[in-house]
């Protein structure tokens, strides 16, 4: 199956981000932006929301009750579809299209990724891109045996494992990953870890980040594109070598 | 089945900075991005109880923290200087988790616009000083013997400007040998 | 050349010493003043001085005159007029109080706040390295 044809009738897909981080002009703060994006933005996300970076700062006076001092500054905004399954985000660092499930296919979202993304150029005027990064939450539902323990194996081509078998079950497990593509320079962050057991399903988080940290022209959308497309090459063949066909052919089921 | 290698200690000696990626500023927003999160947050926390791991760097924070409260109202100079702004003492302190471990750790003061510097002063004549404020863009200025001079790069939260880390560390080198031939 | 009240000559002659008092403890080391001290306030664009020398007895004689006693004074920074000036900037004599002087001729961008820092912390380094440290 080649890269980039990984197609699944069930993608257990959760979350789909695209971040693409930029270097953007001093001295302009986001929350100026709110008014124009959200003139070009509106009729397909009329919903807005402002992301900010909170401090609280608790001080305790000796003799004296403690006095609670908040900060605000807001590092993004945040445009939403009516159904808030698609947003695009406009951060202090650069820009973000995400797309939660039901998820379909990159191909369907890339023309409004473009559309988008040439709105926050138009408008934020960033001077160039830092990095690309293209995310994907996976939610995978594993069913548990009869007779437990579950054996991971079953499901996971790299998985973790515990010193004594016999002995020892797990209650959870955290496991990251971070590795570099030889050929492109590409690195990608794998991280698994389960949430608590659902019913009789256990669910696995596998989260993979593909990215790019080369500079590249903002206004240059091929170069872009094809930046996208490779990250999501990557990404897919990380998908596929982690989980055993067992675990596959699960999303190949209507 | 090849044995797997211990992830857990690989992320807490090599992947730390990756770690703290994985915590901070995601632009994700499902319910299972904040279980990643979460996840990812319990193996930080624990490394940094670690005093092998992260004492001296827990000790710097701990005294950006103490200035930061030093230096909390406004006037804190006797003049009118602007109190030190929650939002640079968190960048400070990410700048700090993000430090390599062979650059040392820098000493902090207070800056009059409330914003921090980040100084690294082996000596009266070598010295590296950075500014951190609201953004993510820092400014900085160095002077080598006779030679000086500023800039600005930006930090993205998780990993040191690499031309920062050249900086610091060219005024701890002891220069270059210079080699003559006959 | 006019005098001041202070007595002092309205022009910062080159040889004269500037003092920065310093109050906080992270505006020094054992060596010496950091950059921080002289960077200068935003509000008011200058750096507060006092042409007072480097002696400590004077130094503080000074500081009791001047100040609301709200901070306590715990070293002093002082440096040559003639490498202020040096460093790009200037020192313009300012009364009252008596022997206040500023620190003036920072470069301000309003259109990049952060490289105007930069070159303000170019300046302020300079003249941290060109300043003895007198501890009080």
């Amino acid at each position: 199956m080649a890269d980039n044809k990984l197609t699944l009738l069930k993608a257990p897909i959760i979350e789909a981000v695209l971040d693409i981080d930029c270097d953007m002009p001093p001295g302009k703060e986001i929350s100026t932006l709110e008014p124009a994006a959200h003139e070009k933005l509106r009729p397909q996300y009329p919903k807005v929301r402002r992301i900010f970076v909170q401090t609280h700062q608790i001080e305790t006076p000796p003799g004296e009750p403690p006095k609670l001092k908040l900060h605000q500054a807001v590092h993004g905004l945040q445009f939403l579809a009516e159904d808030e399954k698609q947003l695009v985000q406009f951060r202090a660092q650069g820009f973000s299209f995400n797309r939660l499930a039901h998820y379909t296919s990159l191909d369907d979202y890339l023309p409004e990724i473009e559309r988008t993304w040439k709105i926050f150029v138009a408008v934020a005027a960033p001077v160039q891109i830092r990095s690309v990064r293209l995310r994907y939450i996976n939610r995978i539902m594993l069913p548990m045996p009869e007779k437990p323990p579950l054996q991971l194996e079953d499901y996971l081509k790299v998985c973790p494992r515990l010193p004594d078998e016999e002995k020892l079950t797990f209650t959870g497990f955290l496991n990251q990953h971070t590795a570099i593509e030889n050929e492109t320079g590409n690195q990608v962050h794998i991280v698994l870890t389960n949430q608590p057991q659902v019913n009789n399903m256990l669910p696995l988080i596998l989260d993979i980040t593909a990215e790019n940290n080369a500079l590249a022209d903002v206004e240059n959308w091929p170069c872009l594109l094809a930046r996208i497309q490779a990250l999501r090459d990557l990404k897919n063949r990380v998908f596929r070598n982690t989980l055993t066909e067992k675990c596959l052919n699960q999303f190949q089921q209507p | 089945m090849p044995e797997p290698v211990s992830t857990t200690i690989g992320i807490c000696c090599i992947g730390y900075a990756a770690i703290q990626g994985g915590m901070r500023g995601s632009s994700a927003v499902s319910p299972e991005a904040q279980t990643v999160r979460f996840a990812v947050s319990a193996v930080v926390e624990r490394a940094e109880r670690s005093q092998a791991l992260f004492g001296d760097k827990a000790a710097a924070i701990s005294q950006l923290q103490a200035m930061a409260i030093e230096c909390a109202e406004p006037g804190w100079d006797g003049d009118e200087a602007s109190a030190i702004n929650p939002l640079a003492v968190f960048i400070a302190e990410n700048f700090v988790r993000a430090l390599p471990n062979f650059i040392p750790l820098p000493e902090f003061a207070p800056e009059p616009d409330g914003s921090i510097s980040l100084d690294w002063l082996p000596s009266r004549h070598r010295l590296f000083s950075i500014s951190v404020g609201t953004n993510n863009r820092l400014a900085y200025a160095w002077l080598d013997g006779a030679d000086k001079g500023h800039a600005v790069a930006r930090f993205d939260g998780d990993r040191i400007p690499q031309r920062v880390v050249e900086g610091i560390s060219a005024i701890f080198s002891h220069g270059n040998a210079s080699i003559r031939t006959a | 050349m006019g005098m001041l009240p202070s007595g002092l000559p309205d022009i910062v002659g080159d040889d004269e010493e500037v003092t920065r008092f310093l109050t906080q403890s992270s505006h020094y080391n054992t060596v010496m003043p950091r950059p921080a001290a002289f960077l200068p306030d935003p509000k008011s664009r200058n750096k507060s001085v006092f042409r007072c020398g480097a002696h400590p007895e004077r130094i503080r004689e000074i500081w009791e005159k001047t100040t609301n006693f709200q901070q306590t004074l715990k070293a002093a920074a002082v440096c040559k007029t003639a490498e202020v000036r040096n460093a790009g900037v200037d020192v313009i004599a300012k009364e009252p109080p008596d022997a206040h002087a500023n620190i003036e001729g920072w470069p301000w961008l309003a259109n990049d706040p952060e490289l105007q820092k930069a070159k303000q912390k170019e300046i302020a380094a300079v003249i941290a390295q060109k300043s003895a440290l007198v501890m009080l």
